[in-house]
């Protein structure tokens, strides 16, 4: 960023740091290594519940390669272009351990990711209430069921989820799990198909 | 998006290109990705989580993101009986 009187300057283009794999175009997240300086980058692929993880550092980035959880992933009606659905998030607490959430299509899945090891584990598969649509025009549809987008509450405790035209709310300090949820909001203005695919929270 | 600690934006980028505070795209930073793959998306992604950058060392940072090569494009993805296979490239 010091180059062209701060304008920056882009060194080095187009270095593969994994190539041949069938990775979701979307579903990227980083977070700061335990050490306080590095980072993890972590990479969902897309036809399975299977992560990469790369440790970065100043120096060069070192690929962990992959973990596979057994659990069959549903990319929806049309496995290339819904591809673009669902995001992963980890939360937001200063802890070693931080809970890791990815929502895909219609799965949502939960692990404890180590900021120290860059290991995943407790994998756990969460399942999102299925509310109705509740558009006129999505009569073909009529079950809101492709989760979208995902968001921690500031604190971490609260995990928020939007589909087409819902958001929910779940509680992570709930221990029961079937009153965990908590509806916060529908479509209620002029629908607009971008809103729950592109739009993310 | 990256800000000083004013919250200024330093860069910014939509995935394929990166551009400066006044949205000019800097020095190298247009196309990051192969050409072909650049069109066929047109040239820009609207998802999210598809490239993310991190400050790295003071005044450098490493945008990562998902891409395609023009090969791979042609020879799997345009091709209906084929998988897709989107690699990450490192800027």
């Amino acid at each position: 960023m010091k180059a062209n009187n701060g304008a920056g300057k882009v060194i080095e283009r187009m270095k593969p740091i994994v190539q041949g794999e069938y990775l979701s175009k979307t579903q990227m997240m980083a977070c700061k290594h335990a050490n306080g300086q590095d980072w993890w980058l972590l990479k969902m692929m897309h036809d399975s519940v299977s992560v990469y993880t790369f440790l970065i550092t100043k120096d060069s980035v070192y690929n962990f390669g992959k973990q596979s959880f057994p659990y069959p992933r549903k990319t929806g009606v049309n496995n290339g272009y819904w591809e673009i659905m669902g995001q992963i998030q980890l939360s937001p607490d200063g802890k070693n351990l931080r809970l890791l959430v990815i929502i895909c299509t219609m799965s949502c899945f939960w692990l404890i990711f180590d900021r120290c090891t860059g290991k995943l584990s407790n994998m756990q598969k969460k399942n999102i209430p299925i509310l109705p649509t509740n558009f006129p025009a999505s009569a073909n549809e009529p079950d809101d069921k492709y989760s979208t987008g995902l968001s921690f509450s500031p604190n971490g405790r609260f995990i928020y989820t939007v589909n087409y035209t819902n958001i929910q709310q779940y509680d992570t300090w709930d221990p029961d799990s079937s009153t965990a949820w908590f509806h916060v909001a529908n479509m209620d203005t002029v629908y607009d198909y971008l809103w729950g695919t592109l739009c993310h929270i | 998006m990256i800000c000083d600690s004013s919250g200024n934006m330093l860069i910014c980028s939509d995935g394929y290109n990166i551009y400066d505070k006044n949205l000019n795209y800097i020095d190298g930073g247009y196309r990051l990705v192969d050409s072909i793959f650049y069109d066929f998306e047109d040239g820009w992604s609207g998802y999210s989580q598809t490239s993310i950058i991190l400050p790295i060392d003071s005044g450098i940072y490493y945008m990562f993101h998902a891409s395609c090569s023009d090969t791979t494009l042609n020879n799997v993805w345009l091709v209906p009986s084929k998988k897709r296979h989107p690699l990450i490239g490192c800027t």
